[in-house]
């Protein structure tokens, strides 16, 4: 007999007559259930993580290439900048660093108003203890009070209760001076409940709501604001510029910036004009727009008479923003903008509403020529040579995030995809 | 009908009536009855994964996961077993009455590709052609297998040089 035969013949006699239970098709399909969920689960969680990191990295890129030309990393602020110096807690102050009188601080996060007299200094927070986190407080100078405009709140140079619905007086934040530096505990003493009303309130405060900032008429003049100084270190929207790049005096500049568009929404626009006022180091920045008339736009400069006008209807304003002309009923919105290392951060997107208080009987008086509206282009206008329009000054740059966090994602995303790809494989078995 | 147009078959339907086969066929392959009964049972689950099938490719589609099993997951238990199986190694001069369980014994010392080739045309009845549908091979490299597999199985028996 042949082999195959023989092969042929035992195969037969040793198989057909082996025993072969029944198939449990039913113990096998709860199986096939189970291992059917966790492919599922396990898929999904690959298809989300490998989702989220690809995600995650190009959105990095994106706004990295959005964002354009990349600059240096800002440091965190430290110089001071329009009134506002910022300062780390629990870091040492120079007693030079704090003007005489009363000055915006922040410590950290927390916000704070300094009162120094001589070698006495007196930290105020800004928390008005009505509703929290609010701290709208406003120093007014020449009523020497503090106040919050949004609910009337009122408060003295010694931060005692005055008027309103604030439950005590300003909490307290014990400070030393030693040695020509300040030193502020961060742990506050509250301020003495409040006790009645005082009986001589600011000329021209409001009754009523106690609301006082929406119109004019303010009895806040000339108000020192805590506000805006939201950002303990640069945001990702802010941009720098060079502080060697900003010309002295008045100049104009361009910032492509994520606004607030109408519906409250951010929206980016291609590039929003800005005044940056330059004092030495105290510097302002300005939006190009007239409050009054935000969508209209054309804010000029006049160099000559140094002061800021708008030609259809003759707003006014001075390099503080504040109102001159007859036609402006709130003065200019500032941007927030502090100093890095030798670098303007701006911070596009919070912004400090004018002052809503209209030209002061006792102001200056209008520039020669003046007469309301006034066309630039005609020889008798007042503003000879204004400045709008163009560019001048250098462009503020969007802050460099580095790129290695979106590498860094992609790659996660990519392993996580393929390691989730070829685990599922191995698990059901591909046929080769 | 599956997307592709195909007729979808009741795949437990199928594999219960198949059942006894499939687990013949992988007892060559894989030389343990408890084992293939694991094999086919886990090769049902896989295709129940792996979704519906036409009825002329289920079975060589069922019988090269039971190969491939056999091959990969199982290879451990394989080897376990072959070690084995060489402690007592085929005589020499296989006594009458016992030629089938030398012949069963050699067979089992095949590779694991050759032993399924040799199951496939001996005990399945396949062509070449069906056989490297199963395998995922071409028919050269099957008739290859079943040489090498015949040749191996006459010098383990003793029959050397004869095809």
């Amino acid at each position: 007999m042949k082999l195959e035969e023989e092969l042929r013949a035992a195969m037969h006699a040793r198989l057909d007559a082996a025993r072969v239970r029944a198939l449990d098709a039913r113990a096998l399909d709860a199986r096939v259930d189970h291992r059917r969920r966790r492919r599922t689960r396990a898929r999904t969680i690959a298809l989300v993580a490998a989702t989220g990191s690809l995600a995650l990295g190009i959105g990095f890129v994106a706004n990295e290439f959005a964002d354009a030309p990349a600059g240096p990393v800002a440091p965190a602020p430290s110089s001071p900048v329009d009134g506002t110096p910022i300062h780390e807690p629990g870091q040492p102050i120079p007693l030079d660093a704090i003007p005489e009188g009363v000055s915006a601080h922040r410590l950290g996060d927390l916000r704070v108003f300094i009162v120094r007299d001589g070698n006495d200094v007196t930290v105020f927070d800004t928390d008005i203890q009505h509703q929290p986190g609010e701290g709208h407080l406003w120093w007014c100078p020449n009523e020497r009070v503090f106040a919050a405009p949004a609910h009337g709140e009122l408060f003295d140079a010694r931060g005692r209760y005055l008027a309103g619905p604030a439950a005590r007086g300003l909490t307290t934040l014990p400070a030393t001076v030693r040695d020509n530096v300040v030193r502020i505990d961060l742990e506050g003493t509250p301020g003495a409940s409040r006790g009645p009303e005082s009986a001589e309130l600011p000329a021209g405060y409001a009754d009523g709501d106690r609301a006082w900032n929406t119109g004019p008429g303010s009895f806040c003049d000339a108000p020192l604001t805590s506000r805006p100084m939201t950002f303990a270190i640069p945001g990702p929207d802010d941009f720098t510029i060079p502080f060697d790049a900003i010309p002295e005096g008045t100049s104009l500049h361009h910032v492509p910036a994520l606004v607030e568009g109408a519906d409250a929404r951010a929206e980016r626009t291609p590039g929003e004009p800005i005044f940056i006022v330059r004092d030495g180091r105290h510097i302002t920045v300005f939006a190009a727009v007239v409050p009054d008339h935000p969508n209209r736009g054309s804010l000029f400069w006049c160099p000559a008479e140094g002061v800021f006008g708008s030609p259809p209807d003759g707003e006014l304003y001075d390099t503080t923003g504040r109102v001159i002309g007859d036609t402006a009923n709130r003065g200019l919105l500032r941007i927030n903008s502090y100093l890095g290392d030798e670098q303007l951060i701006i911070d596009p997107l919070t912004r400090q509403p004018g002052l809503a208080v209209r030209r002061h009987p006792s102001a200056e008086p209008m520039p020669v020529g003046y007469t309301g509206a006034w066309n630039p282009a005609q020889e008798t206008t007042f503003c000879l040579s204004p400045l709008i329009g163009g560019y001048l000054g250098a462009s503020p740059e969007p802050l460099h995030a580095p790129l290695w966090p979106a590498a860094l994602a992609i790659g996660v995303g990519i392993a996580a995809f393929a390691i989730g790809m070829i685990w599922l494989r191995r698990r059901r078995l591909m046929v080769r | 009908m599956a997307e592709d147009g195909t007729e979808r078959i009741d795949l437990t339907g199928w594999f219960v009536g198949e059942y006894p086969r499939l687990v013949r066929f992988a007892i060559v392959v894989c030389g343990d009855a408890h084992l293939a009964e694991d094999l086919v049972q886990e090769a049902y689950i896989r295709a129940r994964l792996a979704g519906a099938r036409t009825e002329d490719r289920i079975g060589a589609y069922v019988r090269r996961i039971i190969v491939n099993l056999s091959r990969s997951r199982f290879r451990r238990i394989l080897a376990e077993r072959r070690a084995l199986d060489r402690t007592d190694p085929v005589t020499e001069a296989a006594p009458v009455g016992e030629r089938d369980e030398a012949i069963w014994s050699a067979l089992l010392q095949l590779a694991p590709r050759q032993r399924a080739a040799v199951a496939l045309r001996f005990y399945e009845d396949l062509s070449d052609a069906d056989i490297a549908s199963v395998l995922g091979i071409g028919e050269g490299s099957v008739r290859q297998h079943l040489f090498r597999g015949m040749t191996r199985l006459r010098a383990l028996l003793g029959e050397g040089g004869e095809r």
